[in-house]
Order: C-alpha cells, then structure tokens, then sequence
C-alpha cells in the first residue's frame, strides 16, 4: 500500500466513484486560501480504498450468510487498513486539518451549541401521556453518568418484570428529591433485555409548581391516580408506584428503611383491577444520600411544599447542598404476585389493606436481606 | 319505508343560535344536504350568507320577559321535531352580565318550551372547559366526571348552569331523546373561539413554566359529530375530542406566534386589567387554561356515537395556523 503512495500511477482511469469521493472531498472543503492538490494524483489510493472496501463487504456477506464461520480477526483486519489508509490519504490531500478545522469552528459557534440545546427550549411532539422522547434522549447521558459512575447501581433480578405486557412495580420511596424514580426508570431501560420503558406516578402537589410538574410529565411523569394508572396498564405499559408518598421521601436518617404505611392500598386495589402482576422493588443507597435531620412543616408551608429539609449540607451551602451524596445503591426486583382477580370484590377493603400490608412487609424483608449484606454505604 | 326512517331525522329542525360557530356550520351543512326539506333557525338576528330557500328564520329574543311561553308557542305551530341548542356563547364577554343572561336564562327558556312543545330530541352543544382546568384532573376525563365543582370564570360557570338545566331534562322529560355534546377547542378555517382570538395576535401571553397539554378538534371534525347526533338518537353527555394532545408551547410555535411567559402570581391581575381595557382575548381567570390539564377522553362517543375524529390536534391546528397566515399575508398586501 505505502509503495502506491509514493508512486502515484496517474495511468488509471478515475471510475465514476471515484468522482463521487472528490465531489464529497470537495464539499468538506470550507476555506479557499488553502491551495488546492491535482485531482488526479490520488486516484490510485482511492482505488485501493475501494478495493478494500470491496473485500469488506464480501466479507460482510459470508457473515450473513453463515454466522457461526466468520472470522472476526479478518474483517478486524480490514477495517483497520482501511482506517489507516483513509488516514493518510486525507492526510496528503490536506484535507484532514481542514476538516479538523472546520469541526473545531462548528463546535464553538452561538447557533451550533444553541441547536444542541434547542431541545431545552423548543418542545417538540408528545405522545398521549405527555413523554416527549427527545428530551428524553437529551437528558439520557446525565442518568446514565448518574447510573453507572456516581451511584453505581447494581440490579439484581431484572427477570423478574416481564418483557411484554402490562406490570405494577411497587418499591419504597427515600431521598429527599426522589432520584430513586429516575433510576428505577434507567434501570428498566439499561439493563432489562426488553429495555422497556417506565411510567411513574407522581404526587398531585408537584404540578401545582412551574417547571418542576412539566419536567416531570415530559420524562414520563403521570400525575397519581386510578384512572390515569388503570389507561396507562391498559395499554401495556410499566406503571411504578410508590406509595409511601411524600411520607417516604421525608423519613428521618434515624427512621431509614422503616417503611411507613402504605397509602390506601391503591396499588393491590389496581392490581386487581387491570389484571397487573405486582413486582415487588427494594431500593437501598437511596436513604443516605440526603440524610435528613430535621424538617420543618411551618416554614414549608407559605411555599406551598410538603416539607422543608435540613441534612447537614442544606441549607447551609445553598445549590451545593442540593448535590446527593455518592453512595452505593442496589436495586432488587422480587418475585411477581399476582392476584386472584377471578372475582374482583373492589369493595372488600379488609382483603385490600390485608394484601397491602403483606406486599409491605414482603418488602420490608427484602431491604432487611439487602441491608445485611451490603457492604459499606460507599462502597 | 326506509326512506321514511332516512328522512326522519330531517323532518322538522330547529337550530336556535345562528351566530356561533357551531351553529353557522350546521345551517350552511342543513343547507347543502339533500335530505332536508326546510329547517327553522331562531335567533334575534338573521344568520348571514344564507341565500337558501330551505332556511326558515324566526326571530325571537330569548331572554326577553315571557320568551318561554313564545318560544313554545312558535315551536308547537312548525310541528318541531328536533332541537339544536347552540347558542352557548364562543367567547368571553366583558359584559358578562348579558352573557349570564344569555347562556342561563336563555337556555331556562329553551329547556321549558321543548318541555311544553313535547319535541322529540334536544342536542345541546357544551364544551369540555366545563370540567375545569385544574392539576388534580387526571390525564383523560370521562364524562362522568362532571363539571368543576367550583368555576371562577363567568364563561364556564354559566356554561355550567346551562348544561344543569338540560340534564334535568333526562330525569324529568324521559321522552325526550338529550344528548350533550361537549366538545373541546374547535379550529378551522372558519372558526372562532377564545383561544384562537387569543392566537390571532402575534404575542400570546403564557405563563412562566407551565406548559399544558392541549387538545383541538377540526371543525370539520365537530360538524361530522352534530349530524351523526342529530341522524341517530344517543341519550347522555359525550366528549367530542380530537385525537392526540400537543403541548401549548409546541402549538404556539406551529403557528409562528411569540410567547410572552408570566410569571403566575403576576399574570392573573395583569390580565384581568388588560381584559377589562379589551386588550387581550381572555380574561384573568380563564388564564387556568393556559396552565392545567383539561384534557377529555373520547372513547365513549367512539364506543356510542360511532365517532371518530379524522384528523389530530396537531392536524387540526396546522389548518387553522394556515389559514391564520393566508388571511395576514391577505390584510398585509
């Protein structure tokens, strides 16, 4: 290959392809003090490029056509040549500094960072629940770092939620701003095989707020409630309920991982109705990230919140108190229960709240498990 | 025989406000179609652009005193069959004292003379604004919700009254046929509603943070619901929605306009004042619908009715955002 670059053989014919290639050399180019190279002299390199290329897809073919006797090692091989010489190719034609250049020119210019968080700020089309997946897309990367590198998440028992269909998933609620909801949801999508996508049902008094109740409901937010639960399992969604509510966001540290009670059995009563199985969720590092020390119902009150909390960074260091603390976390899926629903009596509130409390201290035990075995709350 | 049951829904029509929208599209589609012979419309003006030999107009004030025993009396000589109440006001008036009469006492008197005229069917067209605009709506109200329980806005409280009177009617008249149509906002090229007054002018005021879902549907859309009401009977309240929701903000910047967001504490006087110099299109207290959820649900008139919208929010609204542009680009030049 070297020996072709240094001796150029201009006596080939250029194929119409090789044309196309200069056409798109061409448009890269942005700057005209630059001189520009013979457009002849690299044919032959484009030739070998092509030939190259030419093997590579043959090579795809026999791939596709019978997996199991591809050589990995040999298309590795290919592509790498044909980096190497696309490389220097473009390095001899003086392109490569341009296109450097050019990208280098684009990634500071006002529009061009503007486009990148045009999403921010120009909303764009929502499916019938609100979920605007770009946003989604755009503030993915900042969950995953949160996910795999500040958190580092470890989930156990992913298979228990089922790849299709409809699921209630009922999991404790900690952390004074619920990053458990948010992580519950990048987990589904990371690491369940199906990378199904999760609807989570948030308190009433969030949408009283701007900015905060919009959020939500473009992430995938649907605001508590049987009806909005029961259309969205009909359509075979993932509903995850918490149901200690605001009561197991404001847990005191001393009271961590004592579940409170669990609302009025909303979530057994759903169950029963769409025919859902329940998965069972325990979440643990989500405690200790905002140890709470003390909260004030007064002074919440005026602001129209439920609480305001004092850990020992808040309110002391201001948005710098706002930042979780980086602890380990373990999410764990339980075995699915699912209800007799042969004959939903709706209005035996006795076997709701009997359930409830058994799907409670179900979950009780396994954070109980968890907590024994975990190691450190760093590490 | 057949024929007979074909026409009979067409026998005997009676369109009471010419001057809404939904009213202007039902006399110029009664108009067009073949199976009716003459219809009747009651209003105190004329409706306009009716040049048709089939339209009969009666002119009568609703809410002058003793308009009910009138009103029955003219309904008994034409024989009525049917009774199209659409005379619910569009939008807002600062002078909502008229409206109040209008919308309440009106439909008091409306709802007495089809008892006393023994009218066969009574369609009634609402709106979802009657529900509310509210953060504890959940995302699809059903019909069974019911109207808010506490209305601040003059416009939905007396939408509110009128739609009470005429379901009475299902408990105290069983033999007349009533359904009331809700509908939600209702665009088009020939459409006017408060929202799309709103919309009309180039800087729409919003408020800071708060972006709801919107639902629209084509006037197209809404008209197919009214005849598909009035060929067959379906007794009960139905929202007529179209399919699909787009966020305000999305909707604005379809239609090119500029958004002024408010901050809220600060938006509701500000907007009332501005309302009261006739400055902005709604009034302070309608500024909930620019903030809440009010989204209805449609399956039962699916289920029922056997109505479907044909076109989506987003679709219906690009129609009305097209023509809006065509008529500036037209007063521009």
């Amino acid at each position: 290959m070297k020996e072709n670059i240094e001796k150029p053989s201009p006596a080939k014919k250029p194929t119409p392809i090789t044309s196309i290639h200069k056409d798109k050399i061409d448009q890269i180019d942005l700057s005209h003090e630059v001189r520009r190279p013979e457009p002849m002299t690299f044919s032959a390199e484009i030739h070998a490029l092509k030939d190259i290329l030419r093997k590579m897809e043959t090579k795809l073919d026999e791939f596709y056509e019978d997996p199991k006797k591809y050589d990995r090692r040999q298309l590795e091989k290919l592509i790498l040549e044909f980096i190497q010489d696309l490389k220097i190719l473009l390095k001899d034609t003086g392109y490569f500094p341009k296109i450097q250049a050019a990208l280098k020119k684009d990634r500071f210019k006002l529009a061009n960072i503007l486009k990148k968080w045009k999403v921010f700020f120009q909303p764009g089309e929502v499916d019938a629940f609100g979920l605007d997946r770009e946003l989604e897309i755009a503030i993915k990367p900042f969950f995953d770092f949160l996910y795999f590198k500040y958190f580092r998440v470890s989930v156990k028992g992913i298979s228990n939620v089922p790849s299709d269909g409809r699921c209630i998933l009922v999991a404790n609620h900690s952390g004074v701003i619920p990053w458990d909801g948010a992580m519950l949801k990048v987990a589904l999508f990371n690491d369940h095989p199906a990378k199904r996508d999760l609807r989570f049902l948030v308190d009433d008094f969030v949408f009283h707020f701007p900015f905060m109740g919009t959020l939500m409901n473009r992430i995938g937010g649907v605001r508590a409630s049987q009806a909005n639960a029961l259309k969205l399992l009909q359509e075979n969604e993932i509903v995850s309920v918490f149901p200690e509510g605001i009561k197991g966001i404001s847990k005191l540290y001393k009271n961590r991982y004592q579940l409170e009670r669990f609302g009025r059995g909303g979530a057994v009563r759903l169950a029963l109705k769409s025919q859902a199985p329940i998965v069972p969720v325990s979440i643990v590092g989500a405690e200790e990230i905002y140890p709470l020390l003390y909260k004030s119902h007064v002074l919440a009150r005026p602001l129209g919140l439920p609480f305001i909390p004092f850990t020992p960074l808040f309110p002391w260091l201001g948005a710098l108190g706002t930042v979780p603390l980086p602890t380990k976390w373990t999410i764990e899926f339980g075995e699915p229960i699912v209800y007799d629903s042969s004959h939903p009596d709706l209005h035996d509130d006795i076997r709701v709240n009997q359930e409830t409390e058994k799907l409670r201290e179900k979950i009780q035990a396994m954070l109980d498990q968890q907590l024994k075995d975990r190691k450190g709350v760093f590490s | 025989m057949s024929e007979n049951t074909k026409k009979l829904w067409a026998e005997k029509c009676v369109v009471v406000g010419a001057h809404t929208v939904l009213g202007r599209l039902l006399i110029q589609a009664l108009e067009a179609d073949e199976d009716v012979e003459e219809f009747f419309v009651i209003d105190l003006h004329a409706p306009e652009n009716s040049n048709s030999k089939k339209t009969k107009f009666i002119q009568l004030d609703l809410i002058a005193p003793g308009a009910d025993s009138l009103l029955a009396s003219e309904l008994k000589r034409i024989g009525a069959k049917t009774l199209i109440h659409c005379a619910l006001k569009d939008n807002p008036s600062l002078n909502w004292v008229y409206a109040h009469e209008l919308e309440v006492i009106g439909t008091m008197n409306i709802v007495s003379a089809a008892k006393a005229a023994k009218i066969r069917k009574f369609i009634l067209c609402s709106s979802t604004s009657i529900y509310g605009a509210s953060p504890k709506n959940p995302n699809y109200i059903l019909e069974s919700q019911g109207p808010a329980k506490s209305a601040s806005a003059h416009f939905v409280k007396d939408k509110i009254e009128a739609e009470k009177q005429v379901i009475k009617l299902f408990s105290e008249a069983p033999e007349i046929s009533c359904t009331v149509l809700r509908f939600c906002l209702v665009v088009g090229p020939r459409s006017s509603n408060y929202f799309i007054d709103l919309l009309k002018r180039p800087l729409v005021p919003s408020l800071l943070g708060y972006d709801p879902l919107m639902q629209f549907i084509h006037e197209e859309d809404a008209l197919h619901a009214l005849l598909l009401a009035l060929r067959s009977d379906h007794r009960g309240e139905f929202n007529i929605v179209g399919k699909g929701v787009i966020p305000l903000s999305y909707a604005l910047r379809l239609a090119k306009k500029t958004k002024i967001p408010l901050l809220s504490p600060i938006a509701y006087p500000s907007i009332q004042f501005l309302w009261n110099l006739q400055m902005v299109a709604v009034p302070g207290q309608l500024l909930d619908y620019l903030r809440f959820l009010w989204v209805a649900d449609g399956s039962k008139a699916k289920q029922i009715m056997n109505f479907e919208a044909q076109k989506t929010s987003k679709e219906a609204f690009l129609d009305f955002a097209k023509s809006n542009r065509e008529e500036r680009f037209e007063k521009a030049s």
